[in-house]
Parts: structure tokens; C-alpha cells; sequence
């Protein structure tokens, strides 16, 4: 190899290399040119996990509540019913009741903040959340949207109960699929186990204004494994 | 093989070719970037952290490289970079095959295609590396470099 080809080969890679800088910059669709090393951060799935029991058992609690209230309020109906003569007993009796009510009123009231609290942890997702199957599973539970980002024969050959195919290497293909869906919805993207479909498709839909996307990395592997529901 | 690239219009016809060929591959992998990342992460055989500079400034070494054989301007350090390419190309698409990887060729498109067609890919580079080989092997660089050399009367 003579001098003269090395200088053309040094001459291509340095244009190429200024090329590259220049047109990577003014590209509307740039991307990094050292990528940040993709870690999978489930820091937020057991947090969220713990929020959803919680709403639950706030939600049961708050159930049980409304039942006393319920039946107090019953029997502060049959007390009046029964027209105690005595109006100085009759009087204390409803104003110790109705203090009971307030309180049962109050409590009531926190409970359903609390509920709305925990909601709100779980559905306002401001970028797309890794998720473990536990979580996973209790979000299908509570009937949100699964996606499934692999090819439709993968899909056809078996997928979670009730998830929407929309194969993510033919996203052009299936965008309006994703344009049909609402964007304040909670959905979770899925593909095999060892792929990045998922993930793919989770931030796509966050640059569409999808806000709650959470990605289930064990995808369609391990929840076929963990026997959960499927089609 | 080397009468045969001794024949001036048949090294032009090559070059020009070689050159469009890497030149038309470029195109897609220009205007998505990213998607190109992704087809060059799933043959798992760059470091995570390198594939984003490679999404971004192969397509322009093929560009280049491919402007270059069709111009005819600094042909034969084209040719070694195209034939190097062609290598590694084979490689990574050998390895992705042996290794049973579901993945798209990221070739001619940043659309993803089955992995039966990256065997006629292989073919195709493999055909592609037999013509860039001979033109750097058998011809001079006069007889490549550009078309002046052609006596056309």
C-alpha cells in the first residue's frame, strides 16, 4: 500500500468524520453520539406496587367504613322512630350520634383522598417506568392496556390476555393503532424477554404524548412461565 | 480475472456500481439515525456506549466512499475502505446467523426485514467484495481513476 492510497484513506475518513459531526448537530432527529449505557431501573416498580396494595386496602377500609356509618345511621333511624319521651335524653343521645357521623364523615373524606393519592402515584407517569411482573401482574388486574411491540406472528402464537399487537418494527404500519388509543390511559409495553422492542416502543409513545407507560421487561417469557393469564 | 478487469469500460461500469450501490444504502440510515442504532445494537457485537457514533458516521463513510467510486476521484482509497466495509459487513451478518439472532440487516433500510433475507445479503456483499477485490487488485490506478484514460476514437 503506497503512501498516496493511506493519504486518500486518512483524506475519506476525516471528511467523513466532519460530515458526520455537522450534519448529526443540524439533524432535527439527532441522537448522541456517545449513548448512555441503558440500564433497566426498577427502583420505581415496588414503590408503585406498594402504592396499588395500598390503594386497595384503602379502598376496602373505606368500604367497611361506609357500612358502619351505614348502619349507625340505621340505628340513629330506629332510635328516632321510637319517639323517646324524655326530649332531655332524646337530645343528648342524636347530639352523640351525630358526632359520630361527622367523625365517620371526616375519616371517610381522608380515606378518599388517600385513595386518590395512591391513584395518582400509580397512573401519573411522567416518563416510561420499569416494571418487575408483580407489579405487572397487578396493574392486568386492575384491566390496563398491555402492548405487545412484537412481530404480529410472535403475537398470533401467543400473547398476554387481552393485549393490543402493534408490532414496533412495523410502527409506521400500525401508528394508528397508538393514535386510536387515549394518551391519559395507563398502558404497559411488553415484547419477548431479551429484546428492546418494548422499550423502543414505551419512549415512541412518550413522544406522542402517551404520559403513562410502563415497560414490563420480563415481557411475554415470563409471564408465560409465571402461568398468568394468556391467549 | 485480470484480462478481464483490464477492460476500461467494464472497471468504469464496476466502479460506478460499487459506488451506487453504497451510495443508494446510505439514504435511509442518514434520515433515521436512531432507528439505525438500534438494527446495529441488536447484532450484539459493539460495546453500547460506540453504537450511536457508528449509527451516525457510517452512513456517511458509505456515502462518501460511494461519491467517491462514482466520481472516480481518490478511487483506489475508496476501494480499500469499501472492500474492509464489505468484510466487516459479512461478518457481523455471518455472526448474527450463526449466533440465530432475529434481526433486521439495517443494509439498504432501516426497516426491519426477516432473517432469511440476510442470507441473500451475505450473497449479495460476498458478490459485491468479488468485484471490489479484482478492481483494487487488477487495476492501476490510472485505469481506474477516472475516465479521460479512455480513448474514445
Amino acid at each position: 500500500m503506497n503512501k498516496n492510497i493511506l493519504l486518500q484513506v486518512s483524506g475519506i475518513l476525516l471528511i467523513t468524520l466532519l460530515t458526520g459531526i455537522f450534519y448529526n448537530l443540524s439533524n432535527p432527529n439527532r441522537i448522541q453520539f456517545f449513548a448512555n449505557e441503558e440500564t433497566v431501573d426498577y427502583s420505581k416498580s415496588d414503590s408503585l406496587l406498594n402504592s396499588l396494595r395500598i390503594q386497595d386496602s384503602i379502598l376496602k377500609a373505606a368500604d367497611m367504613m361506609k357500612n358502619q356509618s351505614d348502619r349507625r345511621e340505621d340505628s340513629l333511624r330506629i332510635i328516632n322512630e321510637k319517639r323517646i319521651q324524655d326530649s332531655l335524653q332524646t337530645a343528648g343521645k342524636q347530639d352523640s350520634l351525630k358526632r359520630v357521623q361527622d367523625s365517620l364523615k371526616v375519616i371517610k373524606e381522608k380515606a378518599e383522598d388517600s385513595v386518590k393519592n395512591a391513584q395518582n402515584q400509580v397512573t401519573e407517569v411522567a416518563k416510561p417506568v420499569d416494571i418487575k411482573i408483580d407489579f405487572a401482574k397487578a396493574l392486568f388486574d386492575k384491566k390496563y392496556k398491555f402492548l405487545d411491540a412484537r412481530d404480529a406472528a410472535d403475537y398470533n402464537a401467543g400473547h398476554i390476555q387481552g393485549a393490543i399487537s402493534i408490532p414496533f418494527h412495523e410502527i409506521e404500519k400500525y401508528k394508528e393503532r397508538l393514535n386510536d388509543l387515549p394518551k391519559d390511559a395507563v398502558y404497559i409495553t411488553y415484547c419477548s424477554s431479551a429484546c428492546d422492542v418494548s422499550i423502543d416502543m414505551a419512549y415512541y409513545m412518550a413522544k406522542m404524548g402517551f404520559k403513562k407507560v410502563y415497560i414490563f421487561h420480563g415481557g411475554w417469557d415470563e409471564w408465560k412461565n409465571a402461568g398468568y393469564p394468556a391467549n | 480475472m485480470k484480462k478481464l478487469f483490464e477492460n476500461k469500460y467494464l472497471v468504469i461500469a464496476a466502479r460506478i456500481g460499487l459506488g451506487a450501490v453504497f451510495m443508494y444504502a446510505s439514504f435511509d440510515k442518514m434520515a433515521n439515525p436512531a432507528l439505525f442504532a438500534d438494527i446495529i445494537d441488536n447484532y450484539r457485537v459493539l460495546p453500547f456506549q460506540l453504537v450511536n457514533a457508528l449509527a451516525v458516521f457510517l452512513p456517511w463513510l458509505e456515502f462518501i466512499t460511494g461519491l467517491l467510486l462514482v466520481t472516480g476521484k481518490w478511487v483506489k482509497g475508496s476501494l480499500l475502505i469499501y472492500t474492509t466495509l464489505l468484510v466487516i459487513f459479512i461478518i457481523a451478518l455471518a455472526q448474527a446467523l450463526v449466533r440465530g439472532l432475529d434481526i433486521s440487516c439495517g443494509c439498504f433500510s432501516v426497516q426491519p426485514s426477516s432473517t432469511s433475507e440476510v442470507w441473500i445479503r451475505i450473497i449479495e456483499d460476498l458478490a459485491l467484495l468479488f468485484v471490489s477485490v479484482n478492481l483494487y487488485r487488477f487495476t492501476s490506478s490510472d485505469q481506474i481513476v477516472t475516465e479521460k484514460s479512455i480513448n474514445l476514437n
